[in-house]
């Protein structure tokens, strides 16, 4: 039973974020869209990889709002890049999912 | 899609977030409960993070023109509704831990992760 987590708000709130974490379990997955596409630079993300590689989360972002941002060159590389299709497919491959917001 | 897609009667787990009258969101998860409900789906509530804040008894709203939640949600067990789960760090965080208007059960992270395992489908309000 795998939830993709979708979060949207920016890291400048970052119970959101913290509140998805905790109540994450493994082999979940992690979607970043709107604000919530600056977690992907390296220097925000790097804040919460050790507890995103203890519990095996893939991490996603939309592209659209990466690029809309300016930041989808700027991303760290564990981040994969999903657009809208691949938003849609994430929610089929999943059993359920969770909006943080 | 496996077979609980098709099920009937699904185990919803709604996430309340959101204090009591600083949004909407509030009394729409509780619209959507009794909607819900209505429909005998099996409904479990989970009162996180400012949401631990609709739960506090004797709240008087009519001094900013809006309906007291703690009424409504009082009634949600006459339509069923009887699992309410509530953040017990959320309570640490807020200093409130009883005098609730609902019957609560408190539940750490690990209890509340398991709660989303356990879901067919949830909600976030």
């Amino acid at each position: 039973m795998k939830t993709l987590h979708i979060v949207n708000k920016s890291p400048e709130k970052p119970s959101i974020m913290e509140r998805c974490l905790n109540f994450s379990s493994k082999g979940d997955s992690l979607l970043l869209i709107e604000d919530a596409a600056y977690f992907a630079l390296p220097s925000t993300i790097s804040k919460i990889t050790s507890r995103l590689d203890a519990l095996q989360i893939k991490i996603y972002a939309l592209e659209e709002d990466l690029v809309a941002r300016g930041i989808n060159k700027k991303i760290h590389g564990s981040i994969q890049i999903v657009n809208y299709e691949g938003f849609v497919e994430l929610t089929t491959t999943h059993n359920k999912s969770s909006s943080w917001y | 899609m496996n077979s609980n897609a098709i099920k009937a009667r699904k185990k919803v787990l709604v996430i309340l977030t959101q204090s009591p009258y600083g949004n909407a969101l509030s009394r729409e998860a509780i619209d959507y409960c009794l909607a819900a409900a209505a429909f005998e789906q099996d409904l479990t509530l989970l009162f996180t993070g400012d949401a631990v804040l609709q739960l506090i008894n004797d709240q008087n709203p009519s001094t900013i023109n809006q309906k007291d939640l703690t009424k409504t949600l009082s009634a949600l067990p006459i339509y069923g509704i009887n699992q309410f789960y509530v953040d017990s760090n959320a309570l640490e965080q807020y200093g409130i831990d009883n005098d609730f208007c609902v019957p609560t059960i408190k539940v750490d992270v690990k209890e509340i992760s398991e709660l989303l395992v356990n879901a067919d489908t949830i909600l976030n309000f």
